[in-house]
């Protein structure tokens, strides 16, 4: 077990030696990450990716197994972007997207895929009890007629009054 | 000059209007003291609708667990529903009408896209827990507590009533840009026999979170 794990940790030592010696980081190196957007989205609909790496004037690549096929991401805005069509035959689930830089830096994110269901009939959300009745409405509108009429009437006998 | 009108008819005018005016008042009293899940004051003014804000927060799926809408003293609990035999969302079984149902095949509260929370407005007998839903106003807060115990404060934007057999299903379910609810029950008039003729819709916007 212990040597297996020294036989890994020595090309790791040498690997993340070499990068220090061969790419000192500018002062300016951009984070690393990898955006997606909307990050929970319906089969068939299209994400926005958003990504960076340390240099942004060169594109990467962008895999998932939600795509198609790899996606490059392009220099736009000082980042790296690129859009995508999620296949309307994807299941439903959670997707790693992985960002892999030219200078070999990588990030990762999630993509939650839903499949669209979209009922145009609403629920059975209520059985009644409390429902306007008929005689309600009735009432509502007798009333309201009621009072109409009494204030007509009530103007006209004004009106006779102030005639005579 | 045309005779005078005859004074017996004048003087019988007066009280009969205030009869009418009196019988009427109290008859439209009772009417309204009737109404119940199909319609209310609040229908008759058009309540302007509160844009979504600008910044929001996003959150990893979790399923919801419980409901708070404080401003109509709403508290239930949460549990998962699915489709019904007429392709229609699942509401809760009517034994469980104090409990919501959140649309499984949608996105969890807090995720990007509409969570669909739906409830039932009232049982054969009664009001049940989203019985008050229509009277919710723009700018009222909904909580939604969820498994991995954040909680989603979403914002109402907007209380609208569609017939039932027409949902508009972008407004409803089409809204990915950012991490919004919706909250359906029963509203209109209702039909024996068939159910109630249209739906109340909630349109709310995550505006925070809180937790865990």
């Amino acid at each position: 077990m212990t040597r297996r794990l020294a036989a890994t940790a020595v090309p790791l030592l040498l690997v993340t030696a070499g990068m220090a010696l061969a790419a000192p980081a500018p002062a300016w190196a951009a984070e690393v990450f990898l955006e997606v957007n909307p990050s929970t989205v319906e089969a068939g609909q299209t994400v926005n990716l958003r990504a960076s790496c340390d240099d942004n004037t060169r594109t990467a690549r962008v895999e998932s197994t939600a795509f198609v096929a790899p996606v490059t991401v392009e220099p736009r805005y000082g980042l790296l972007t690129a859009t995508v069509t999620i296949p309307a035959d994807r299941n439903a689930g959670d997707y790693s997207v992985r960002l892999t830089c030219t200078g070999g830096q990588a990030a990762t994110t999630t993509l939650h895929v839903l499949i669209a269901t979209r009922p145009t009939r609403g629920p059975a959300t209520g059985f009644g009890g409390t429902a306007t009745g008929d005689s309600a409405r009735l009432l509502v509108g007798g009333g309201l007629a009621a009072v109409a009429a009494g204030l007509v009437l009530a103007m006209m006998a004004r009106r006779r009054r102030a005639d005579t | 000059m045309s005779s005078p009108p005859p004074p017996r008819r004048g003087r019988w005018t007066g009280p009969a209007a205030i009869g009418l005016v009196l019988a009427g008042v109290f008859a439209t009293g009772a009417g309204l003291g009737q109404m119940g899940a199909g319609m209310s004051w609040g229908d008759l003014f058009n309540r302007p609708g509160k844009p979504p804000p600008r910044e929001f927060p996003v959150l990893e799926p979790s399923q919801p667990i419980r409901i708070a809408i404080p401003s109509l003293d709403v508290r239930a609990p949460v549990i998962a529903v699915g489709l019904a035999a007429d392709g229609s969302i699942a509401a809760p079984p009517l034994e469980r009408h104090t409990e919501v149902g959140w649309f499984e095949r949608g996105p969890t509260p807090g995720q990007f896209g509409p969570a669909i929370i739906v409830g039932h407005a009232d049982t054969r007998t009664g009001p049940s827990v989203f019985h008050a839903l229509r009277t919710l106003r723009p700018g009222a807060v909904v909580e939604v507590t969820r498994r991995d115990r954040t909680v989603a404060i979403f914002e109402v934007g907007s209380v609208e009533r569609f017939a039932k057999a027409g949902l508009p299903p972008d407004r409803v379910y089409g809204d990915f840009s950012r991490p919004v609810l919706r909250l359906i029950t029963c509203g209109g008039s209702f039909v024996p026999g068939e159910g109630y003729a249209d739906n109340v819709i909630v349109f709310a916007s995550l505006v925070g979170t809180r937790g865990p």
